[in-house]
């Protein structure tokens, strides 16, 4: 009884405290907001500068086939096959279907030219008038000779120039592979499939995908909300990564609300009421949890609503992490709240512990930019085990349940483990 | 009959003795004086009576009925109202007085009684919905004071109550303590202020060092120092020293020559009213002028003099 009597003081005191507030739940938000902007994901306004705007310029003759122009006479099925003419637009399409990619058809290489100089495109893509001419001639042996003159290693083998920025960059660069991805994706199938048993091969591999999708009465895997949304991918990584920094700043809360307990004489009063050390911890334990739970959900919730950020194909996963975090934090709380003697070392040990472990665990910068011993070296931080379920769940499209659950265990043995040093230290500390 | 009784206790901190065999008795009703300058070992006596440290030696034995109360139950027995303010700042003064009663399990409606007396009974109802650190020392003195009577102790312990006090709030809170007393509340009353422990406890000990130098109702210690009466000469007169008879003393150091009369125990000389006549006729049949006279009454400063040789706040 006496805990929830403790727990309801502090929390009370906790709400009263506005800084305490500040730094828990509208720090965080406005350095999501911060970060958003900076990258220019703020409510799903896009940064052009961060895209590879490529602009295109069609002087290829069609050839007005309705039909495969050379396919092989003696290939037929009932399955129409895309003419020599439909393989531009399906470029351009497959272009745009790149997350980060503008495309823009142009009339005339001046323009294009034009558009790079004033408007930063990145590349300029020129489908020479003898596209459709050789990609007819083309054998498929063409495609993949990647020695000569080949699709595989040239696009002049089917009348497609670029042109980019100069000097190049890596943008350019990456525009460059791109296309020429996409165009041999268009392309290559289209010559390979004028021989009959290439033709045929693809048919049958194709109709046995089919049948496999039928007979597995698998609903066609859905897209993830946030697979279109080039905006909210930012705030994937973001938002978790500072709601992890912040649920570890109640640290110095927790620090600063034991000490004052001490400072201001009521601890040595509360020992002398029946209140047992054990509903003491707890009782100023609990109040930060719930906080730090609240905090979590609070900035989620945000992340969703002002920024558009996803919560994965199974949000229910973020339930347990948000828990085992919130715990794990809450009980390095209480240890340092028994290592610190004063508001001088609340402000730096704890800060130093709660920054030190956030930027080795790559809640500053995204794990996996990380140098992988520091990868390796960050595992020892709860922070880590928090932002790899979190990646887990927010960003792959199926969450590996088992990996989010191994975060977990080990985010509770960061929290047990505390706890339990917290606990022996505290029962020894002078009344 | 004793709610409290202390035998023979002991503490040292890192080799330096705090307390050091103090041992006394608290009847029900009782307030009890602990007097002494500070550090004397009032604080760390108290400390081990609350439980809050153990003592190397001796024992401390709370009685409720005819039954020892041991252990952690001896909580539930004890208020204890701390030198320095233990209350919180950012609650508001019935905010605290409710934390602190419902510590003790007390159901909600007899917490909101308690607290509601409680606040009466040190002047605080009007405030009850003001943050704490809105009030003035005095006023925080006393809700304080009001925290640790909310689940009705036997045995009180305050340690220092009103150092930092408006003569007002003295006052007042020294009313409370009689009136608990009155009510059968055993009262340990910590502090140096002589006068205040003179004037409401009934018995007391004075420490220092860590001592008992005197455990004795407040008559028995007032009886141990004699009334004074020192009379200021108008100038040096060392011929009068021999003339005396023991009738008085006559002093003549870097303050002004003094004839002092001193009514202790073991004087035989008669009473000092015999004595101051005789002396003041010797005085002016030589002709030494009186500057001033001065009556000096017993109390415990005086007694703490004597027995140590120096003040209470030296």
């Amino acid at each position: 009884m006496n805990i929830w009597n403790i727990a309801a003081k502090d929390l009370l005191l906790l709400v009263r405290d506005r800084r305490a507030l500040v730094v828990l739940v509208a720090l965080p938000l406005v350095f999501i907001a911060i970060i958003g902007m900076s990258t220019g994901k703020m409510l799903g306004w896009r940064n052009k500068n961060e895209t590879l705007r490529i602009a295109v310029v069609d002087d290829s003759t069609p050839t007005g086939d309705a039909a495969t122009s050379s396919a092989d006479e003696t290939a037929s099925d009932d399955r129409e096959d895309p003419t020599v003419d439909d393989l531009v637009p399906e470029i351009l399409a497959r272009l745009g279907e790149h997350t980060g990619i503008e495309v823009t058809p142009v009339d005339a290489l001046d323009t294009a030219r034009l558009l790079m100089e004033d408007e930063h495109y990145t590349a300029i893509v020129i489908i020479g008038s003898r596209f459709a001419e050789l990609v007819d001639e083309m054998a498929p042996g063409d495609v993949f000779n990647t020695q000569g003159s080949g699709l595989a290693s040239d696009l002049g083998a089917v009348d497609i120039s670029m042109e980019t920025a100069d000097p190049p960059t890596n943008a350019s660069a990456l525009a460059r592979l791109i296309v020429h991805n996409e165009v041999f994706g268009a392309v290559a199938p289209y010559v390979l499939k004028k021989n009959r048993a290439i033709r045929q091969a693809i048919r049958v591999g194709e109709l046995r995908q089919q049948r496999k999708q039928e007979d597995e009465s698998s609903p066609p895997e859905e897209e993830s909300d946030f697979s279109g949304n080039f905006g909210s991918i930012v705030y994937q990584r973001v938002v978790p990564a500072y709601t992890v920094m912040f649920v570890f700043f109640l640290v110095t809360l927790m620090s600063r609300s034991f000490m004052t307990e001490r400072e201001l004489g009521t601890y040595r009063r509360l020992k002398t009421t029946p209140v047992s050390s054990a509903s003491l911890i707890l009782g100023k334990v609990i109040p930060y949890f719930l906080i730090s739970l609240v905090q979590s959900a609070l900035l989620f919730i945000c992340g969703r609503l002002m920024f558009g950020m996803s919560w994965g194909e199974q949000p229910w996963l973020l339930y347990p992490v948000v828990f085992s975090t919130s715990a794990a934090a809450t009980g390095l709380g209480m240890l340092i709240a028994t290592v610190v003697r004063s508001e001088a070392q609340v402000t730096s040990v704890a800060m130093l512990v709660v920054l030190a472990m956030a930027g080795v665990s790559g809640c500053f910068t995204p794990r996996d930019w990380l140098p992988e011993a520091m990868q390796t070296m960050s595992l020892a931080t709860p922070h880590a085990w928090a932002l790899i379920a979190y990646d887990e769940i927010l960003n792959t499209s199926r969450p590996a349940v088992a990996q989010v659950w191994q975060c977990c265990g080990w985010l509770w043995l960061f929290a047990v483990s505390y706890f339990i040093v917290g606990w022996w230290r505290f029962r020894s500390l002078p009344v | 009959m004793s709610v409290l009784v202390v035998e023979h206790l002991r503490k040292a901190f890192d080799g330096r003795v705090a307390v050091d065999d103090v041992s006394f008795q608290v009847d029900a009703g009782e307030v009890f004086g602990l007097l002494g300058p500070n550090g004397a070992g009032k604080s760390t006596t108290m400390s081990m009576i609350a439980g809050l440290i153990e003592p190397d030696a001796g024992t401390v034995t709370l009685t409720l009925g005819n039954g020892e109360v041991t252990g952690a139950d001896r909580r539930w027995l004890l208020g204890v109202v701390p030198q320095d303010l233990a209350i919180y700042p950012d609650l508001s003064v019935r905010e605290n007085l409710t934390f602190f009663g419902s510590l003790y399990g007390l159901s909600r409606d007899d917490l909101r009684e308690r607290v509601d007396q409680a606040l009466e009974r040190v002047g605080l109802t009007d405030r009850q919905t003001s943050l704490t650190r809105t009030l003035s020392g005095g006023m925080k003195r006393r809700l304080n004071f009001a925290a640790a009577l909310l689940h009705d102790p036997k045995l009180l312990i305050l340690d220092e109550p009103t150092v930092g006090v408006d003569p007002q709030s003295r006052a007042h809170l020294m009313d409370c303590v009689r009136n608990l007393s009155q009510a059968g509340m055993a009262v340990i009353y910590a502090s140096h202020y002589m006068e205040e422990v003179q004037a409401i406890c009934r018995s007391a000990a004075i420490l220092d060092h860590g001592q008992v130098l005197a455990n004795d109702s407040i008559e028995g210690l007032l009886a141990r120092v004699g009334s004074r009466v020192e009379i200021v000469l108008s100038r040096r007169a060392p011929e009068v020293s021999g003339k005396l008879n023991g009738h008085a003393r006559y002093v003549d150091d870097q303050a002004a020559p003094r004839l002092l009369l001193e009514n202790e125990q073991d004087n035989n000389d008669g009473p000092i009213a015999v004595r101051l006549a005789r002396t003041l006729e010797l005085l002016a049949g030589l002709g030494v002028p009186v500057r001033s006279a001065e009556t000096q009454s017993a109390n415990l400063e005086r007694l703490f003099l004597d027995l140590t040789g120096r003040g209470l706040r030296d």
